[in-house]
């Protein structure tokens, strides 16, 4: 598979200290498009998420890291963008923001109840909506999450059984009327 | 007791993503109360996730060179760290070097404002090498800060992004 064994080279050649454009490009096409919806999705906020994407990258590219396989790189990579999150809530504690170009993006026939589930997975908090995406969107297991929040498995168990639980409050009564 | 997740969540989830439902899972998934939340979630985040993917994100080029340019900064800012002390050290320089001066060349007011001072840098220096060790004083740091001031200003100046290969 071609994009799995650019993201070895990549990795092989990271350690090595010497990247090559090609090579990044392989990796950043097959993981940006996840990452940044995860930010996004997190942050409420394209600017902001397409600097934290800008910046992960960045950061993943000056470091060097042990060897890693595809799944390691991109928990990894999740990694990265998790912590830069938090740094950016603990510096900004900023209340979400219904952004236009997200509203004006999902136009579609059954606008309103996207909206009604963008303004109920608004509720949750930033923690709360990067473990349901990891767990949910991007079929991490418990390890992966841990891996790429910096938490420990065993909280993870409890923390994603809140989240899930608050999040199926939440989502029951649109979900039952849409 | 309250269960904390069911084995098969993970299933039910990969289920929702894909679109491939076994009859025993469908079945499993309605039964099961983890699951049921577990797949309504699930395709409420995949149709949040679906949305959010479509909108353009960053040029890997871009993301690249932005790269490229703060490596080179990283770079030149450990490579300036010896200029940097370098131009401490000119400071200290300087500042020893007008002290000693001051004090040897002190005007009458000086020296009675301050005479044990005068007179211990008087005693350091006398006689005809005194003329050339000043000179080679003012000489080396002059040198000095021209050199530390040169290298620093270039330090300084932020590197541009590259807008082209």
């Amino acid at each position: 598979m071609e994009p799995s064994s650019g993201i070895v080279s990549l990795t092989l050649a990271a350690q090595a200290g010497a990247v090559h454009e090609a090579d990044f490009r392989i990796l950043y096409d097959a993981t940006s498009p996840p990452l940044r919806a995860y930010l996004l999705h997190v942050c409420r906020r394209p600017d902001v998420a397409d600097d934290l994407l800008q910046e992960t990258y960045c950061r993943y590219l000056m470091r060097r890291h042990p060897v890693m396989d595809e799944s390691q790189t991109r928990s990894w990579l999740f990694r990265i963008a998790t912590n830069l999150l938090h740094d950016r809530v603990r510096v900004r504690s900023r209340a979400d923001v219904v952004v236009p170009e997200m509203v004006e993006r999902g136009v579609a026939p059954n606008l309103e109840s996207r909206l009604d589930v963008q303004s109920t997975l608004r509720q949750l908090k930033p923690r709360e909506r990067e473990l349901l995406w990891l767990a949910y969107v991007e079929g991490m297991n418990h390890e992966e999450i841990a891996t790429a929040t910096g938490l420990r498995a065993l909280s993870i168990k409890i923390l994603l059984f809140r989240a899930r639980r608050k999040a199926a409050l939440l989502l029951a009564p649109k979900t039952r009327f849409a | 007791m309250t269960r904390l997740r069911c084995d098969q969540e993970p299933a039910v989830s990969r289920a929702v993503r894909t679109g491939f439902w076994s009859d025993a899972l469908e079945r499993h998934a309605e039964s099961c109360s983890i699951c049921a939340e577990a797949r309504t979630i699930s395709q409420a985040l995949l149709e949040e996730s679906t949305r959010l993917r479509t909108a353009a994100s960053p040029g890997a080029t871009q993301v690249w060179l932005e790269a490229r340019r703060r490596a080179r900064l990283h770079l030149r800012h450990r490579a300036s760290l010896w200029f940097r002390a370098l131009r401490t050290l000119t400071c200290v320089y300087a500042v020893a070097a007008f002290a000693w001066l001051s004090s040897h060349h002190a005007t009458p007011a000086a020296s009675r404002w301050s005479p044990s001072f005068h007179a211990d840098f008087a005693s350091l220096l006398s006689g005809p090498a005194e003329i050339l060790a000043v000179a080679g004083a003012l000489a080396a740091a002059l040198c000095i800060s021209m050199g530390s001031w040169y290298l620093l200003r270039e330090a300084r100046q932020p590197l541009q992004p590259n807008p082209g290969r």
